[in-house]
């Protein structure tokens, strides 16, 4: 896997953590909004 | 006389904080999505996947920043601080564990088409590993020791020890034989060997990730203080001092707030 391929996988990654924290800081999580 | 700093503890402040942070955030983050994957060039030598960099160092820097803040926090708790600070910090750990994994998920996806491994036993990676860990350490502890002063105390020194790794980590590359590169910007010369739309590019992320990053910790912070306004949480010289001999119902109704707080 080389050149854009690398890139779409690091960059699907990036989305996926980013979706994580914006979804708990707007209280998506049951734990989120209780600690 | 109205103070010089907004008030973080009104929760009207910190709402219309989060709103600013979240739309520069969002505005920046498009622009360096369009700077890092169209305007900037590819590398010489390593192609598309130098791109992956515009992910990599700005997870990594925006890591650190809240390990310091983590660190401020950690402090405050030490000193006396009370939920303000340990709120600060929880928010800021999950922000470090969550930048610091992925600024490794990036660096071993490069390091795959770049070095040809995922991983290697090299001083940046391996010290880099020890310092998520105890990020992760610091939110577990977090959790378990509840809202108890003694619990955020423990936590406030995992925090501490996590915060002295990090120049650990930074100076890694130059204090042993690493097949990392050394710091591109932030060296002793302060002239960047980069191309300029490259570094524009970057520096784009690196602001867009702080006001992320920025964002999340507001948000998070207004999640666990109280949706009314309160007065500031006592530090030690504040709460080593006498109480007041007059009291009233307004009085009384503030300790039974705190007392449910703690």
């Amino acid at each position: 896997m080389t050149g854009w391929g690398v890139v779409a996988l690091g960059y699907a990654v990036a989305g996926l953590v980013w979706l994580t924290l914006v979804l708990r800081a707007r209280g998506g999580t049951r734990g989120a909004r209780h600690r | 006389m109205r103070p010089a700093l907004p008030d973080l503890h009104q929760p009207a402040t910190r709402r219309r904080g989060e709103r600013v942070l979240g739309v520069a955030a969002g505005i920046s983050g498009l622009a360096a999505l369009v700077l890092g994957l169209l305007v900037a060039p590819p590398d010489a030598v390593q192609g598309q996947a130098q791109r992956l960099m515009y992910v990599h160092v700005p997870a990594a820097w925006t890591g650190f920043l809240a390990v310091a803040v983590v660190a401020v926090a950690s402090v405050a708790v030490l000193l006396g601080g009370g939920r303000f600070w340990s709120s600060l910090g929880r928010g800021a750990g999950e922000l470090a564990v969550g930048m610091l994994a992925l600024a490794y998920a990036e660096g071993s996806t490069w390091g795959h088409a770049a070095w040809g491994v995922w991983w290697t036993w090299d001083p940046r990676l391996v010290t880099t590993a020890v310092l998520l860990l105890t990020c992760v350490g610091y939110v577990a502890t977090g959790t378990l020791g509840g809202d108890s002063r003694g619990g955020a105390r423990r936590t406030a020194l995992v925090g501490l020890l996590a915060a002295a790794e990090v120049p650990v980590v930074h100076l890694s590359v130059l204090w042993w034989r690493s097949i990392h590169q050394p710091p591109t910007l932030l060296r002793p010369s302060l002239s960047a060997p980069i191309d300029p739309t490259m570094l524009l590019a970057l520096l784009v992320a690196v602001v867009a990730f702080t006001l992320a990053g920025a964002w999340y910790v507001a948000r998070r912070l207004d999640q666990q203080l109280p949706a009314t306004a309160e007065a500031p949480e006592p530090v030690a010289a504040v709460a080593e001092a006498p109480a007041p001999v007059v009291g009233g119902p307004e009085r009384h109704a503030e300790e039974h707030v705190e007392e449910v707080l703690q």
